[in-house]
């Protein structure tokens, strides 16, 4: 049973985060998720229902040596592996593709989880690919890293707690990006209500979410700062991946099912306290696609 | 172009052309879903009496976004049979360059469409314009009793108003003694006549077509950010008028903040083009109801002379009468007396 996200304080979570990891790791972590957008987007003074901080090591090169020590130093702390209904922690005769991911909660907590993810190995990399951790132990934990990971970091910020956040534009863009092809993955645990949910309608409905949380007119400079994270990032595809990044996102708005998942999602989520009807996430949608995604796409033609 | 599909009988089951076994229909100017589907409709039926015609819808200038044109093609592809779906194409403007949902046409098809589209708004060019004569040449004399003063021609005022001497000068007949005429025919109000003013702004919601929006997201934008938008946009013949015009001509006039944002398209041979609000913002969704609370409103200005001034940073001013009438339908009654007062104390002397 998957428990129901709850309600933290994204600037608590944070500090109890950065305190408990490496001070010398600092400044590889970045928060990507909901909490970080939480964290730009609430101006740090409200809530956010999560279970999961999404903790990102960067950069790539040094990912498995500081995910190692984040990972030793956390355990040695107290902090508990989260239960994975599928694989305990491996050892060296384990395939790296069935490691468990690094999920760890904080002593005496089940409100929420970190997991630890690496950024891509190059602009080629086009599928999750986890990547071993051995740790002094002889566990072997896996590091899983997404294609536009590094898209979601881009222009990470700093905060006072010394470990930076992924500003809500560019984990938009990485959604965006993700989700082109509109496949049908499911979130794992997620039907207990029903239909298992779609991880496309999670991320993209995300997308909705913070455009409708971030300054009205803030969208319309996005699609110049996402052809700067696509330039930097992937250089090689940024034309190919401009002109196709609002593919999934249509298909979401035009299908009256989808979006209805994703509004409620959303309304679970980053819009647990503003809820938005699937009508007016569809004008949020459009707003997205007119003010930054077709943008965009021009700048790809 | 036309901003409405034209009105067809019921029974009519015609379409605009036939090229060969291309069944071809061009609406124009359409704001509305169910111009879509009416128009997919219309040659779904006329296709049906043609069993191996192909249909396209035109929408050269459509104010529906491609998101919400894919859902209506595909609601419309999940009724239609699969020998029609499969042989119905829309093919939309957007900016110059046209796409096809769900698909292109092929290049041979492209051609006869844009020669389609091209006859379509030669006719819409050469029918009558909009508009009321009487209200235009009032305006246009009460504008410039309050900007000029000075004594002007009839061919002035034909050539400002777009209309023809005999209507101007019936217009001019039934103003009576309002109307001033000098020794050398030259012509100008006596005074500003309230009667005329409420006259004109009784007839002013239709003459002007005046065109209400809404926002529809829970999430409405300011009018100022709309300004910041459309000055990106730069979308031809658009003045501001309204409280942002007032404001421009009138400093201290005294409101604050700004209820709406007013625009002015200058239009003398068309009707109003409403296709850039939905580039505008998209949550934008027009709404009947003249009492029900609008965030951009539009207004036809159908003179031939726009009389709108340059602006900083884009777009136009609509001339001082337009934001007057603005502030009116705005209800902002108060402000409108205010500021026509400033009007009427600041024109230039005249003797």
């Amino acid at each position: 049973m998957n428990p129901e996200a709850q309600e933290v304080s994204p600037a608590r979570v944070l500090a109890s985060v950065a305190a408990a990891i490496p001070a010398e790791v600092h400044s590889n972590i970045i928060i990507i998720g909901s909490l970080a957008a939480a964290y730009w987007l609430f101006a740090g003074d409200e809530n956010v229902r999560t279970k999961d901080v999404d903790c990102v090591l960067s950069p790539r090169i040094s990912a498995v040596d500081k995910g190692r020590a984040v990972t030793e130093r956390l355990r040695a702390a107290g902090w508990v592996h989260k239960p994975d209904r599928r694989f305990e922690p491996g050892d060296s005769r384990t395939p790296v593709s069935q490691l468990p991911a690094v999920r760890l909660y904080p002593p005496g907590s089940r409100e929420w989880f970190i997991e630890l993810l690496a950024e891509p190995e190059s602009e080629n990399q086009t599928d999750l690919k986890w990547t071993a951790i051995r740790l002094a132990s002889g566990d072997h934990y896996g590091l899983p890293s997404f294609p536009f990971t590094g898209i979601a970091t881009f222009g990470a910020r700093d905060t006072p707690f010394g470990i930076r956040c992924a500003i809500p534009e560019m984990m938009a863009l990485a959604s965006l990006l993700e989700h082109r092809g509109f496949k049908d993955a499911i979130i794992e645990d997620s039907g207990d209500q029903g239909r298992p949910q779609r991880r496309r309608n999670k991320d993209l409905g995300r997308v909705l979410a913070i455009a409708a949380l971030s300054p009205p007119e803030s969208i319309e400079r996005w699609a110049e700062d996402w052809a700067k994270a696509l330039q930097s990032c992937l250089p090689s595809h940024r034309r190919a991946l401009a002109a196709s990044a609002g593919a999934g996102l249509r298909r979401l708005l035009g299908s009256d099912e989808d979006l209805q998942e994703a509004a409620v999602i959303c309304a679970n989520g980053l819009l647990s306290r503003q809820a938005m009807s699937a009508e007016q996430l569809r004008l949020i949608g459009q707003r997205v696609l007119a003010f930054a995604v077709e943008p965009l796409e021009a700048l790809g033609r | 172009m036309r901003p409405y599909p034209r009105q067809k009988s019921p029974r009519s089951l015609s379409v605009d052309a036939k090229v060969g076994r291309r069944l071809i229909e061009v609406k124009t100017g359409v704001v509305a879903l169910r111009s879509v589907r009416m128009g997919l409709m219309q040659l779904a039926y006329a296709m049906t009496t043609r069993p191996d015609s192909e249909g396209f819808l035109v929408l050269p200038d459509v104010a529906v976004t491609r998101g919400r044109l894919e859902r209506e093609w595909q609601l419309a592809a999940s009724v239609l049979r699969p020998e029609l779906r499969d042989k119905l194409i829309l093919w939309i403007g957007d900016e110059g360059h046209f796409f096809g949902i769900p698909r292109d046409p092929d290049p041979e098809a492209q051609r006869v469409l844009a020669r389609a589209v091209e006859a379509e708004h030669l006719d819409a060019g050469s029918r009558p314009a909009r508009g009321d004569a009487s209200f235009v040449v009032l305006k246009i004399l009460l504008h410039h009793w309050l900007t000029d003063g000075k004594p002007v021609t009839t061919e002035w005022l034909t050539t400002t108003s777009g209309y023809s001497y005999p209507t101007v000068a019936s217009v001019l007949h039934n103003l009576g003694s309002l109307v001033e005429r000098k020794s050398d025919r030259r012509l100008r109000l006596r005074w500003f006549s309230r009667e005329e003013f409420a006259r004109l702004l009784a007839a002013s919601d239709r003459s002007r077509a005046t065109a209400r929006f809404a926002d529809r997201s829970g999430q409405s934008r300011s009018p100022e950010s709309h300004v910041r938008r459309l000055q990106a946009l730069n979308p031809k013949d658009l003045a501001i008028g309204g409280v942002l015009g007032a404001k421009h001509y009138d400093r201290d006039l005294d409101l604050v903040g700004t209820p709406r944002l007013d625009l002015s398209q200058h239009c003398p041979k068309r009707p109003l083009d409403l296709g850039f609000i939905e580039k505008l913002d998209p949550a934008l969704e027009r709404v009947e109801d003249p009492l029900a609370p609008a965030t951009v409103v539009v207004h036809a200005v159908h003179h031939a002379a726009s009389l709108f001034s340059p602006r900083e940073g884009g777009l136009q001013w609509a001339d001082p009468l337009e934001c007057l009438l603005d502030l009116h339908e705005a209800r902002l009654d108060v402000q409108a007396a205010e500021f026509l007062e400033f009007l009427q104390k600041n024109r230039p002397a005249t003797t």
